[in-house]
């Protein structure tokens, strides 16, 4: 248990680039919870749902192409996106707002984890 | 020659360069925007057999012929700006892609309208009732869409319209990976991706569950490719001279190694791949097995280095057609062996059927195909000879063809493997065009240009071939509207025959089905057709809707299905029938209703 970081040693470990994307799910999340007027709900949802999530994942594969670091975070979003949304439909909890918070959450959850892996590899 | 005059010279060539490019620049912008201006003119209904090809203006095949022109004039150059590629492949997209879009501004095609319909009932409902129809048993691509819609607050219609070249756009990134994995060489790649914008004509990148499903599909083929990839450092045949063929396949097996030597990476990539993979499996029918026989292939040629990968989407896929897909799977297995005979009328022998404008579209689309998958080899046989002996491209290309036997997918699997191998085709054929190395003589020029010529030509004529009946006019859409607006709950919606705007409203609130659906072999005996359709308004106590549309008699017409004259002496029963009442008309639809009983 004691290797088990804290949610906030987490974020503090996490690599600059990591640490902007939370910040900007988490910030999306709120706004998209909200209910945002068209255009800005655009943005919101593009950097939710498209980039964010996928983005952490990605990171950890450490790819060096740029074309494929886009293509994979865009596929990694869309899959989580889909995941996400089904699970909250066969449990019958669906709502934008859920959504939206459960998209962020799943990119804070993806990046602790993925985190807290890397750490565990420094450490062993 | 001092340094400097070199250095002067390299600048000179450097400045002749930029203001090539730049000039390029400007002459693409203006073809696309010239191609686009003349696909906006073109009114519907289109008003040809041969579809969109034969109504599209001059300007249409101008700007197209110059793109392809310029492409070959980029890509010939010493040093290919890559800036200016990526513009023409964007521009050849758009032009490709967005035609329709340009000239009627809704989209094609009935089947983007019923996924919208399914959407709707997802955020409506906000549940997935897989009792509903197969599309609830997999459900993931609505699912994902359905946040999509409600976050971005974009209308649904609006992300249909643009889906085409949104997913295009997507696919093309993702094959780029897969043909970087085969080849750094840069014109290669360019001439790859150009190739499979031109040969898409398969249209099946409208908003769907395969169209998403395809883009997750090619992107974990590129982690298949690269950071999961194998090699064998001991060639088989040697193996299998040391100890034999059992003993030589262990040794070959035993000598792969990991391309990716950090295992980190390796694992963050399987962890990639398989969330990927599970999301193809919840996401669309066929994809998986598709993705499972082209991993089993590279698998089997040793070219991954975990075979575990294929096992746990295999496994995924087993769970998941036992819960999720359960109680589609009840009433129909999803892969069986079909009758090779039938397999092959419906893919083949049945759509050489119609009126002579169909039936040559349907012959350019064959030829399509085959010209391709030709090329395609002669360009596998070229490298081999080069003794650029990579398999990979081969294997995957012809990984789909498996699929063939096991179903026919409604008469549409040869549809289907011309998509899958579609990356691979494209990168074959690139490879046969292209020197191996140095400057562009002449005839390569001219080799390329008419084999994209002849390709882009090709894919309009078969892409677009339907457009009579597929590309909907405003009157059509309004009087989908209106059988929606008209008909009582739990009533039968009958339509001429498909395609038809429709199922995009309330899609679990009525009974859908059309008129060849009721009449069966009796379609063209009027008066037997007419009884069946009132006898089965008759039956349902809240009565039946009856749509009749312009795309309805044509695409009758063309698949030669029903001849035009019955089409309209069928309409004319339905003004003359006391049962039917005529309830709402436009220029383009006819609604009658049969009304409900009276409780």
């Amino acid at each position: 248990m004691n290797d088990m970081p804290t949610a906030g040693a987490a974020f503090t470990e996490m690599d600059r680039p990591t640490r902007v994307i939370v910040e900007a799910a988490i910030g999306c999340a709120i706004v998209q919870a909200l209910g945002p007027p068209l255009p800005l709900g655009i943005v919101t949802s593009f950097v939710l749902l498209l980039l964010a999530p996928g983005f952490v994942l990605v990171r950890s594969a450490r790819i060096d192409d740029p074309v494929f670091l886009v293509v994979l975070t865009v596929a990694a979003s869309m899959a989580l996106d889909v995941l996400t949304a089904s699970l909250l439909l066969y449990l019958r909890m669906w709502s934008e707002p859920r959504f939206a918070v459960s998209m962020g959450l799943v990119t804070v959850i993806a990046a602790a984890l993925v985190t807290r892996t890397q750490r565990h590899r420094r450490t062993s | 020659m001092t340094f400097i005059e070199i250095s002067s010279q390299t600048s000179a060539r450097a400045t002749l360069r930029r203001q090539r490019n730049g000039l390029l620049v400007v002459i693409t912008a203006l073809a696309a925007s010239i191609a686009i201006r003349a696909a906006s003119q073109v009114t519907v209904p289109v008003k040809s057999d041969l579809g969109l090809a034969a109504v599209l203006p001059s300007g249409f095949w101008f700007g197209l012929v110059a793109l392809n022109l310029l492409m070959v004039i980029a890509i010939s150059s010493s040093r290919p700006s890559r800036p200016l590629l990526a513009l023409l492949l964007g521009s050849l997209v758009v032009v490709l892609y967005g035609a329709p879009m340009f000239s009627t501004g809704t989209p094609r095609g009935e089947v983007a309208w019923r996924h919208l319909g399914i959407v709707g009932n997802i955020m409506s409902s906000r549940s997935i009732d897989p009792t509903i129809d197969g599309y609830f048993n997999w459900p993931g691509f609505f699912a994902g869409l359905a946040g999509v819609i409600e976050s971005t607050g974009i209308s649904p219609q609006g992300i249909a319209l643009v889906a085409p070249i949104f997913n295009v756009l997507l696919w093309l990134g993702a094959t780029a990976v897969i043909v970087r994995s085969f080849t750094s060489d840069s014109r290669r790649l360019w001439l790859s991706l150009w190739l499979f914008t031109l040969g898409n004509w398969i249209d099946q990148d409208y908003l769907s569950p395969q169209a998403f499903a395809f883009f997750l599909y090619v992107a974990l083929l590129g982690v298949a490719l690269t950071t999961l990839a194998a090699r064998t450092t001991v060639p088989f045949r040697a193996a299998a001279a040391i100890d034999g063929w059992r003993g030589g396949i262990r040794i070959w097996w035993n000598h792969r190694e990991p391309v990716e030597p950090d295992a980190r990476r390796r694992v963050a990539g399987m962890a990639l791949a398989v969330l990927l993979g599970v999301t193809i499996v919840i996401s669309h029918q066929l994809t998986p097995f598709v993705l499972i026989t082209s991993l089993l292939m590279l698998t089997l040629t040793g070219r991954i280095w975990s075979p575990g990968l294929v096992v746990i989407i295999g496994l995924v896929l087993v769970i998941w057609l036992n819960t999720g897909a359960s109680t589609y799977l009840a009433g129909h297995p999803v892969l069986f062996v079909d009758d090779p005979n039938k397999a092959v009328a419906a893919n083949l022998a049945q759509r050489f059927t119609g009126s002579s404008g169909h039936v040559f579209v349907v012959e350019i689309r064959t030829a399509l195909m085959a010209l391709m998958w030709g090329l395609a080899l002669l360009g596998f046989a070229k490298l081999w000879r080069q003794g650029r002996r990579d398999i990979r491209p081969l294997v995957l290309m012809v990984a789909p063809f498996f699929m063939i036997p096991a179903q026919s997918y409604g008469g549409e699997i040869l549809l289907r493997v011309a998509l899958f191998s579609l990356p691979f085709t494209a990168y074959l054929i690139a490879s046969l065009l292209l020197p191996r190395s140095g400057r562009f003589s002449f005839p390569v020029s001219a080799q390329i240009l008419t084999v994209c010529l002849v390709v882009s030509l090709s894919t309009v004529i078969a892409r677009y071939g339907n457009a009579r009946f597929d590309m909907f006019t405003r009157g059509e859409i309004d009087g989908a509207r209106a059988l929606y607006r008209l008909a009582p709950a739990h009533a039968v919606l009958i339509a001429g025959t498909h395609p038809t705007p429709w199922r995009f409203e309330d899609y679990a609130k009525f009974r859908h089905i059309t008129i060849p659906e009721v009449c069966k072999e009796d379609l063209a005996d009027v008066p037997a057709c007419f009884a069946l359709i009132d006898d089965r308004a008759r039956r349902n106590p809240e009565g039946a809707l009856v749509m009749l549309n312009l795309a309805n008699q044509d695409s009758l017409r063309i698949l030669n299905e029903l001849p035009s004259d019955a089409f309209i002496a069928i309409t004319d029963r339905f003004m003359s029938s006391p049962d039917f009442s005529l309830v709402y008309r436009n220029r383009d639809a006819l609604i009658f209703q049969f009304p409900p009983r009276v409780k």
